[in-house]
């Protein structure tokens, strides 16, 4: 369904919602990456989720949230591509009393944080700010303890351009941030972000273009949305070490196509043949023939045209490992494969999209892609092209496939 | 308040050969998700039988077979799946080993025969036992290294001596070395009669069509009556394994759990399961920003903002779990028990009861939203002897004083503490 643009910059998309118990509202607001405003956006995620004006403590927030049957509200940094973006979300069930609006109730309370962030004199409450910062600290040590986040955030660093601008910031640059530093980002974000307003509801689309207008008063702004990511010419291998029972590996192969270009379908098969899917060639050769791994698959970065692969390894199969992933690589760029293979692949990626159409979360995220690209392919056409997709077309989506970057994460064990 | 709003129809039929099918249908969905459990989990170490005799088994030996089940004589399973269209996987719990598949495809009942075969049918080789060691100790490996797991892994083996909780539901190095064909041969024999498993279905596909061909299957694999097999447990010794642990990793952020170990609950699997419930909502109006004071606790340092808590209380363990990221284990542990302390005082309060009710009807109808929750939901909700609808009226009925009650009564004697500490500190 085309947007309805409710001032330049602002659009609403409303998405069928009639055989779901849940409402959803998500607002996505998206500006280009600026390495200057990075952590503070990371760090607005916390800043702008557990309290309001009107809200002023968690546990006020938190009642709201009960009186709406624990509606889910979120505040995250979702940056894509070439772009920063921060989503409030709500999601809750449909009003099961006499006189509930709770589609309205949660209008309200997304529109708590987009318009009443809790600031004094225009900034953040000291006390407040200095527990979000030690908060968003905290989330990055811990993520980056986790061996293979550490691994494929190394990796992007490595790539560089804009991938490598959305790896976790670091310790030190949240520790240097200020409140009024924050309060200035998002005065910047609320004032120029393009904004996505999206609402899954069963109501009609009258009312939910009232509602949106009545709590969501955007004004105007430049339209801006160049969210795909240009071409990287990068070459690296990164190593580090840490004490572990495993050797964690990353690699990134650039492919040449964007989810923009005509040729992203077939690329979408591409990976799903390559590690994408359980019955992929990564999945059959390389840990089932070859027993060198438990988990390994490759995601497909579609804004920046890259596939990466991540496994962890026995130290001692490492580059007999890095060998068999290219060869798989290598195997699918020269159609290497059954037209059995391509078959398999299309009905479980058909599967895949299909079963988004009974989701709410995975029909947004598929709604809002498009809008990324001033799409509006429905996921039946989709389904429609993907089903007609040769093995040629295939070979041609990745016929520039080249391997980019390659981090290691060496497993250091009892002196090793 | 009405929950008669959130239930969904649904029919529960019992086949001659013992299987439980529970049947949900799903119109407007074009996704239908079946999954195929016994409850055959990784606590199953030790069995017993009608006759009292002990079996017993390799610590991951549920898991290796979940592995292991997806061998098929002609082609690998997940390959004839893919081939449908369907995807299919599979878990293993402490209490069950589920598989399921989900597919959008109009013909669910070739994708459902496959799924009723291969766990039916036993064709591992003892090649391809030796050739799933490696893949196994790398995804044992890879749990290892997990900071949370790893947490909760230590603090079970310091607050219990003999328990099954204490190995990873993999197993662990040596029982993994250790397992054999005949080890999985006899544990499949012994686990997987269809008197004893369930299959949930949740499609579009018309119920009569579905049933019909679930039946036709299993007559055709009719079997004698199943073992009655019970868990067994070692009594455990009053006082905890270990009552003080650092465990040195290379982290930047270390991280501390506090486990207090109940005795094991008497009674039905309802009245476990509804005393669960009094747990966890009791401790959620204190360990969570509804407390009046949650907020000056994190100012105050005594917490930081991922303080979390889990209250588990089943026939075959109970605990209650407190895990931070911090490093001070006395100060987690006088914290946790100043506060239970407070709320044995006060006793909880009614009115934070209901917003949390409130809170778990929410749950539940976001549970049932998409045909792959709806299904776990009701795996684990069959594990614990009820339907969804059955827990939430099991909820709906419970009053403050029943929480207050059972809090007041909990023995907190057996107490852990576990640190994960940076590498250097002093373990």
């Amino acid at each position: 369904m085309k947007p309805y643009e409710l001032c330049s910059g602002v659009n609403l998309h409303v998405i069928d919602g009639t055989k779901f118990k849940t409402h959803a509202i998500h607002v996505n607001l998206l500006w280009s990456m600026d390495q200057s405003k990075w952590a503070a956006s990371f760090l607005l995620s916390y800043l702008l989720a557990d309290t309001t004006f009107h809200y002023p403590t968690k546990k006020q927030l938190l009642e709201q949230q009960d009186r709406l049957y624990g509606a889910s509200l979120n505040v995250l940094n979702t940056p894509r591509g070439a772009c920063d973006s921060l989503r409030f979300s709500l999601s809750e069930i449909h009003s099961l009393e006499e006189g509930e609006d709770l589609l309205e109730a949660g209008f309200e309370l997304v529109g708590e944080l987009l318009f009443y962030a809790r600031l004094e004199d225009g900034v953040f409450p000291e006390a407040m700010f200095m527990e979000c910062r030690e908060q968003a600290i905290l989330s990055v040590r811990m993520a980056m303890d986790d061996p293979a986040t550490e691994c494929a955030e190394a990796a992007i660093r490595a790539y560089g351009g804009a991938a490598g601008m959305r790896a976790l910031p670091t310790v030190e640059e949240l520790e240097s941030l200020t409140s009024s530093q924050c309060a200035e980002v998002w005065e910047f974000i609320r004032r120029n972000a393009r904004v996505d307003i999206q609402v899954l509801s069963c109501e009609s689309t009258e009312r939910i273009v009232e509602l949106t207008r009545r709590y969501f008063p955007f004004e105007a702004r430049v339209k801006q949305g160049a969210v795909i990511c240009p071409y990287q010419s990068s070459e690296l291998r990164v190593e580090t070490s840490r004490d572990l029972p495993q050797t964690h590996l990353t690699m990134l192969f650039e492919t040449g196509v964007r989810l923009n270009d005509s040729r992203y379908p077939a690329l979408v098969l591409a990976n799903g043949l390559f590690g994408g899917l359980p019955s992929s060639l990564l999945f059959r050769e390389v840990r089932e023939a070859q027993g060198l791994c438990y988990s390994i698959d490759s995601a497909l970065l579609s804004m920046d045209g890259l596939i990466r692969v991540m496994t962890a390894v026995e130290a001692e199969h490492l580059e007999e490992t890095i060998t068999s992933i290219t060869e798989q690589a290598e195997a699918i760029r020269n159609g290497s494969f059954e037209e059995e293979d391509l078959e398999m692949t299309k009905q479980m990626i058909i599967n895949v999209y299909r079963a988004s159409l009974d989701d709410p979360d995975s029909l947004l995220s598929y709604n809002y892609r498009q809008a990324l690209i001033w799409e509006v392919q429905s996921i039946e056409e989709l389904c429609k092209t993907l089903g007609t997709i040769t093995k040629q077309e295939l070979c041609d989506s990745i016929a520039s496939l080249r391997l980019t970057t390659i981090s290691i994460l060496h497993q250091n064990k009892e002196g090793e | 308040m009405n929950y008669d709003h959130i239930r969904e129809p649904y029919d529960e039929v019992t086949l001659e050969n013992g299987l439980k099918v529970i049947f949900l249908p799903k119109p407007a969905y074009c996704t239908s998700a079946f999954l195929f459990m016994t409850p055959f989990g990784s606590l199953d170490v030790i069995q017993k039988n009608a006759q009292g005799e002990t079996i017993t088994y390799e610590p991951g030996t549920a898991h290796f077979l979940e592995h292991k089940l997806f061998e098929s004589d002609a082609e690998d399973v997940m390959r004839k799946f893919s081939r449908l269209g369907a995807n299919v996987n599979a878990y293993t719990s402490y209490d069950s080993t589920a598989y399921y598949f989900t597919t959008t495809s109009q013909d669910v009942l070739t994708p459902l025969t496959l799924l009723l075969d291969f766990v039916q049918h036993f064709s591992i080789t003892e090649a391809s036992v030796e050739k799933e060691k490696p893949i196994i100790l790398e995804e044992l490996a890879m749990y290892q290294q997990d900071p949370d797991a790893r947490l909760f892994l230590e603090s079970m083996r310091a607050v219990y001596s003999f328990h099954p909780l204490g190995s990873d539901i993999v197993g662990d190095e040596s029982s993994i070395r250790a397992i054999t064909l005949s080890h999985l041969e006899e544990a499949y024999r012994r686990n997987y009669h269809p008197s004893t498993m369930t299959l949930i279905a949740v499609t579009s596909a018309p119920k009569e069509e579905v049933l019909e061909c679930i039946r036709a299957n299993q007559a055709a694999k009719h079997r004698s009556s199943g073992e009655r097999l019970v868990r067994w447990f070692r009594e455990e010794p009053p006082h905890p394994a270990h009552t003080m642990v650092r465990i040195p990793m290379e982290l930047a952020q270390p991280k501390t759990s506090v486990t207090i170990r109940l005795p094991i609950p008497q009674g039905s699997l309802k009245e476990c399961l509804r005393m669960e419930w009094a747990l966890r909502l009791g401790l959620e109006t204190v360990f969570t920003p509804i407390h009046p004071l949650y907020q000056s606790w994190i100012d105050e340092g005594r917490i930081t903002a991922y303080f979390s808590y889990e209250a588990d209380c089943t026939p075959d363990y109970a605990f209650l779990y407190f895990e931070d990221a911090q490093s001070d284990a006395e100060k987690l542990k006088q914290f946790v028990m100043e506060q239970l302390d407070g709320l044995c005082e006060e006793g909880v309060k009614e009115a934070d009861l209901e917003q949390l009710k409130r809170r778990v009807i929410g749950a539940v109808v976001r549970s049932s939203e998409h045909p792959s929750d709806l299904i776990s939901t009701w795996a684990r909700a069959q594990i614990r002897g009820v339907t969804p609808y059955e827990e939430c009226d099991l909820v709906h009925e419970l009053t403050a004083e029943d929480c207050t009650i059972l809090i007041r009564s909990l023995d907190r004697s057996c107490i852990s503490c576990v640190t994960l500490v940076q590498e250097g500190e002093n373990a």
